[in-house]
């Protein structure tokens, strides 16, 4: 792997989310979302996260440009530690960190024109005058193949993948450095889905964009993805290079994750691992390795000891106790 | 071969709303024999829903309207039945599983409730005798812990009610099981474990399974032979392994190209220009041709028929009509 400069670096994110109850509200419980969770992303990269639902991969995403408050933690990036800025310092900082969200009905103001959704960003940032802006929102639309005489209809008027076209311009809009993409295809056909795949890669080589792309579908996060994390419960169990991710899972939850996925390919033989039982609730994890409960492979050790999140070489790093016999 | 346990034919389907009518099954033709998992595989809009649930008598009539062809099942046609006599094949005959079994369990009833009361309107059996069914029934498919006849839908996890949708919808011995994307909303461990659950009751019941899904992943693994639809109409029919290895029909062939595979490495994803069709105005000749890198004048002008292309293999194209396509161009190389 290329030593490249790292453009964020995230230590020991935690986001708990308190629950409460009773008479007075008080806080009966916590919910962790996401539980010391270190990652870095390489300038012009693109990181993937997977995990089922639930693991906190979007509470990763979100507590990243802190649309969420991480709890504890450090997010570096190009040297700025984000947890610290105040709110106003945290707005301007959001040109260079933008997000790309999954339902591309919900995420787009169904009162506003497509012209006026993109152009929103720009105006926030005070960038340009109202003609500069125009030019600007234009030649956008164009970019993410959108036809410039829709500028003036209303997202309802578009399909999905439109819609999804519009929320990648939004984003794009201010030229940012890095987008944090959570699901920005899931909600689109398989037809459809592939465009948007495109989009986004021609996108990163016109405009040196760095993604941080958030998915639960595998596949997809292997096309486009140059890394990969897997999540499980709030932590993150194995980070690596794509293909050693893919072709050499260490950890069993990402050996099991993987062998779930149904190939389009009737001839395949593959070895399935079908975990029993569900994933457990975040508010009361289990003790020692949150995936103990499920695993085929379950020592002793697990049971008590939370395992280290280490490298196993070549940058390939597992949470595993397995590994460290 | 036997007469078909289900067999839909030229079937029709078109809703009359105020903005036009909307052809949403405009010539629907597939046949599922006994014991037998079809594939029922299309994009949103595709009518795959419509066909499936016009298959189990729930398309709300008006605005939804037969417009021709028969839905037979072991003969009988379904297409002008009344309420009454749906009430003896649903449940008993035919019965379905949905997308989303949180929405598909009566919230404020508890399992053991729910699926006494389906024994209960389709077999004359006392409530006792139904709740034992009820547990047997649960136990089938993987649910054994004490308790669980007492408890309400929102006290389980998704796997765990689509579990109980699939029991209350095998309590009765349906001869064919409907499934509408049982696994769309679950995650892939989970998928697993209901994928792995419906073909063992289909090997040990022999009950046959209509699954309609988008997921070809989903059908290369479940069916035995597969349907694909497209704005409307049936496309290509095929057995699982030719559809995969030998696709005819350019949308086949596109959209096989166009999912990223997990063993397979592409640095450039294939993607089929444009969107599928308005129903309201759907393209002449070949609803497909505006997308198809093949068109030619004719597919804009005339309908293609679907064409037998020997060994059950069928496809809606003009390009294997050699009177009227040229064969030379016939799509039939796929680069993957």
């Amino acid at each position: 792997m290329t030593q490249s400069q790292s453009l964020l670096e995230v230590r020991n994110l935690k986001k708990y989310f308190p629950i409460r109850g009773g008479v007075f509200g008080r806080k009966v419980g916590e919910v962790k979302a996401v539980d010391d969770v270190s990652f870095s992303v390489n300038k012009g990269e693109t990181l993937g996260i997977v995990g089922e639902s639930g693991c906190g991969k979007s509470t990763t995403g979100r507590a990243i440009l802190r649309l969420e408050e991480p709890t504890s933690g450090n997010v570096e990036f190009e040297g700025n530690e984000l947890t610290r800025l105040k709110k106003e310092a945290m707005r301007r900082m959001r040109r260079e960190l933008q997000m790309v969200f999954q339902d591309p009905f919900a995420s787009l103001n169904p009162r506003k024109t497509a012209f006026e959704i993109i152009e929103e960003p720009l105006k926030v940032h005070g960038i340009g005058h109202a003609s500069e802006r125009k030019e600007q929102v234009m030649e956008l639309l164009q970019v993410v193949g959108l036809d410039v005489s829709h500028a003036g209809r209303y997202p309802h008027q578009f399909s999905g993948g439109q819609r999804q076209r519009i929320g990648i311009a939004r984003a794009l809009a201010v030229r940012p450095k890095l987008i944090v993409a959570d699901e920005p295809v899931s909600a689109l056909d398989v037809s459809i889905q592939s465009q948007v795949l495109n989009l986004l890669e021609d996108l990163q080589h016109t405009f040196d964009l760095t993604y941080v792309f958030i998915a639960h579908d595998l596949s997809v996060v292997r096309h486009i993805s140059d890394r990969v994390g897997v999540m499980y419960l709030g932590r993150m169990v194995e980070l690596a290079n794509r293909d050693s991710l893919y072709d050499q899972p260490l950890h069993p939850y990402t050996q099991a994750l993987l062998s779930a996925v149904p190939v389009p390919d009737p001839d395949s033989v593959r070895e399935r691992i079908i975990l029993s039982g569900d994933v457990p609730t975040p508010s009361n994890p289990p003790k020692g390795c949150a995936f103990h409960t499920r695993c085929p492979h379950v020592m002793d050790i697990c049971q008590e000891v939370r395992p280290e999140f280490k490298d196993y070489g070549e940058e390939h790093y597992v949470a595993c106790h397995l590994l460290e016999k | 071969m036997a007469e078909p346990l289900l067999d839909i034919s030229e079937f029709r389907m078109y809703f009359h709303t105020e903005k036009g009518v909307v052809k949403a099954v405009d010539g629907v033709d597939l046949t599922v024999h006994e014991g037998e998992v079809v594939g029922l595989v299309g994009e949103s809009g595709c009518g795959k829903s419509v066909t499936s649930l016009s298959v189990m008598g729930l398309v709300p009539q008006p605005p939804g309207k037969v417009e021709g062809g028969s839905i037979r099942l072991t003969g009988k046609d379904l297409t002008h039945l009344r309420q009454r006599e749906w009430q003896r094949i649903r449940g008993n005959d035919i019965s379905m599983i949905f997308q989303e079994p949180m929405t598909s369990l009566n919230p404020v009833f508890t399992i053991g409730d729910q699926i006494v009361e389906a024994l209960q309107k389709h077999q004359k059996i006392s409530k006792k005798e139904a709740k034992k069914r009820a547990g047997e029934a649960l136990k089938e498919v993987g649910i054994s812990r004490k308790g669980i006849l007492g408890e309400y839908p929102h006290q389980l996890s998704g796997g765990m009610r689509q579990r109980v949708m699939i029991a209350m919808a095998m309590v009765c011995r349906p001869k064919l099981l409907i499934a509408d994307e049982p696994t769309t909303a679950l995650d892939v461990t989970i998928q697993a474990q209901i994928l792995d659950l419906m073909r063992r009751l289909n090997e040990e019941t022999g009950t046959a399974i209509l699954m309609i899904t988008h997921d070809l992943g989903v059908v290369a693994e479940m069916c035995d032979r597969v349907v694909v639809m497209y704005a409307g109409e049936v496309v290509e029919k095929a057995d699982v392994k030719t559809l995969f290895q030998d696709p005819r029909h350019p949308y086949t062939q596109g959209l096989l190209k166009s999912i990223p595979q997990l063993d397979k490495r592409f640095d450039r994803l294939y993607s089929i220009p444009g969107n599928v069709p308005d129903p309201r105005k759907m393209p002449e000749g070949c609803r497909f041709s505006p997308r198809c890198e093949f068109a030619k004048d004719i597919c804009m002008t005339q309908k293609p028929d679907l064409l037998d292309l020997g060994k059950s293999h069928f496809s809606r194209c003009w390009l294997h009509d050699e009177k009227k396509g040229d064969a030379d161009r016939d799509p039939i190389t796929v680069t993957t």
